[in-house]
């Protein structure tokens, strides 16, 4: 071995900088910044809230197309509490996740090939511009006609809607691998295989979870369109059909629990994203 | 402190008759390196010099593995170098750290890599991690360290697989001068306590004439070796104490006249 003298002496890099340790303990410090955080987030929730309560209270609008929040907070409470919204908030649930995770298990290979062969990029290219430029909505008839309004055609829907963002952001994200990286790695003795499990892989996965969080996205507006559409079952048909039945607050209880179920959605996926990209310069 | 299996004289590193042209170059087929042949003694520390684009990455590549030459071979201890391999290791000027793994993660992939068993591997990269004076930084990502601290780690992952070359391109070219000149006397003592032939690469003189035993001058068009100075100052000199010596301004002035007129002939 040619370095077997360098243990002993422990060298003096001399000027490194001395580093600050990280505070380990909640201080209090923290718990103020956090409330002032917090409290700041809040602020415009807590307006709109009040506004949406008073608006219909003082005659600003028409409490009978816009009742009070609290109106139908309390839908939402007798919704679930009766069992009726549960079962629509499962039915779109059962869509929507089946329909990602398919769009996750064909979209990230795909992306990982078109992504590290140029030359079938190149000739997919302008397919799949076509397609992503295609909207899902614009193709709810097309799905309806070809596969029917079963719980099948449904699922296809959210697939072809959250397909998309995985594809682009599994592919963006080989394009992002430095190929520095790779010179290290092949410099190292490294085949290719391992390259690209070690190398390539864990570089692309924050791209490639970008895409899905926002494949998340795309995939409940789509669900819910294609609930409104056809479907006797979900929140979309929900919505639709509280509206029918002139169940106005019954209707914004189920835009209300949409809302919150995407906002729930993409937090957790922003939180997950956050932690894979901690080693990226803020 | 030789290898057994070496015999008298026999050059650690032997570049034969070595060009290389890529096919890819808007030059298609014109050579970017033409001819080279030069010898690399185990243990020396040799400094390539020459304008940039002349080809000293390439040459570099071609030491490392990383490339094929067009005609001719790089030698390693009388063997054709084919591919890269645990013996020699690369410091690349961008420190080339994977930033999704701190510090220590870092050289403990190359220890991975080169196929240092599992139990060993963390002592063994915080040992080294120590050598660099980065043991504090462990668990730090390359973003949260500064340049010159990420070559630190970048050049103990290079050392942690104990090579018995180690090929530096450019290393300290993007670092500022403070840190370059301690980088450059750590590197000077951390040579002088090893066995290892370091082949390092930079485009200023002062830097050239101040690190190795022998300067190589390049110029381009194509890419060939002007001119080769072994330099007279001690061994345990400082860099400060190179600087000083009488020879110095002398040296600098011939390697910088030979740059510029490399230059005006390429
Ligand atoms: N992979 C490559 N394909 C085509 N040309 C290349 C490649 N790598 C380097 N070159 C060309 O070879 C020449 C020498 O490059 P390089 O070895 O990086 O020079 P230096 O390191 O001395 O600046 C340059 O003109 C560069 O454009
Ligand atoms: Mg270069």
């Amino acid at each position: 071995m040619a370095l077997q003298k360098t243990s002993g002496a422990i060298m003096d890099f001399a000027v490194s900088p001395p580093v600050e340790t990280r505070p380990v303990t909640l201080s209090l410090r923290h718990i103020a910044r956090w409330s002032v955080s917090a409290f700041r987030k809040s602020i415009a929730l807590v307006l709109l809230a009040a506004l949406w309560e008073i608006a219909p209270r003082a005659g600003l609008v028409d409490p009978l197309f816009l009742p009070p929040l609290s109106k139908v907070l309390q839908a939402v409470w007798t919704g679930f509490a009766s069992g009726q919204l549960g079962v629509h908030v499962l039915a779109s649930l059962l869509r929507a996740i089946p329909g990602l995770a398919l769009a996750i298990v064909v979209g990230v290979p795909l992306g990982l090939l078109l992504g590290v062969s140029p030359r079938l990029h190149q000739v997919f290219d302008p397919v799949l511009e076509l397609f992503r430029n295609t909207s899902a909505l614009a193709l709810l008839p097309v799905f309806t006609l070809l596969l029917g309004i079963g719980e099948s055609s449904k699922i296809i829907m959210v697939f072809y809607a959250a397909v998309w963002p995985i594809l682009l952001g599994t592919i963006t994200g080989l394009r992002g691998v430095d190929p520095l990286w790779i010179k290290a790695g092949r410099s190292m003795g490294l085949n290719r295989f391992d390259l690209f499990r070690k190398i390539v892989l864990p570089g692309a996965i924050p791209s490639v979870f970008t895409g899905v969080r926002l494949a998340a996205a795309a995939a409940l507006l789509v669900l819910v369109a294609a609930e409104m559409v056809g479907s006797r079952a979900g929140l979309g048909y929900l919505i639709n059909a509280s509206e029918l039945d002139f169940d106005i607050p019954g209707m914004y209880a189920a835009i209300l629990v949409l809302s919150v179920i995407g906002s729930l959605t993409n937090s957790v996926l922003v939180s997950v994203e956050k932690r894979l990209l901690r080693w990226k310069a803020p | 402190m030789p290898e057994l299996h070496e015999t008298g004289s026999a050059p650690k590193l032997r570049f034969d008759h070595l060009s290389k042209a890529f096919v890819s170059s808007p030059r298609a087929g014109e050579p970017i390196l033409g001819d080279i042949e030069f010898d690399i003694a185990a243990g020396e520390f040799v400094v390539l010099v020459g304008p940039s684009g002349c080809g000293k990455s390439t040459l570099l590549d071609l030491a490392a593995g990383l490339t094929d030459p067009t005609a001719g071979r790089v030698l390693l201890d009388g063997r054709p170098v084919t591919k890269p391999g645990p013996e020699r290791s690369v410091v690349f000027q961008n420190y080339a750290l994977l930033p999704w793994k701190s510090a220590l993660e870092n050289i403990v992939f190359a220890l991975a890599a080169a196929g240092v068993p599992r139990g060993e591997r963390h002592k063994r990269a915080r040992h080294f991690l120590d050598l660099v004076g980065l043991e504090h930084a462990a668990d730090r990502y390359p973003h949260q360290l500064s340049g010159g601290m990420n070559q630190r780690v970048a050049i103990a992952r290079s050392l942690s697989v104990e090579p018995e070359v180690l090929l530096m391109d450019e290393p300290f070219g993007a670092l500022d001068a403070q840190t370059r000149e301690t980088l450059q006397t750590e590197l000077r003592r951390l040579w002088k306590r090893t066995s290892a032939t370091i082949i390092f690469i930079t485009h200023d003189i002062d830097e050239a004439l101040s690190l190795g035993q022998k300067v190589v001058v390049m110029a381009a068009g194509p890419g060939r070796i002007v001119d080769v100075v072994t330099l007279p100052f001690p061994a345990d000199a400082s860099i400060d104490d190179v600087r000083a010596h009488p020879q110095y301004g002398h040296l600098r002035h011939y390697v910088r006249s030979l740059l510029s007129h490399g230059a005006g002939r390429a």
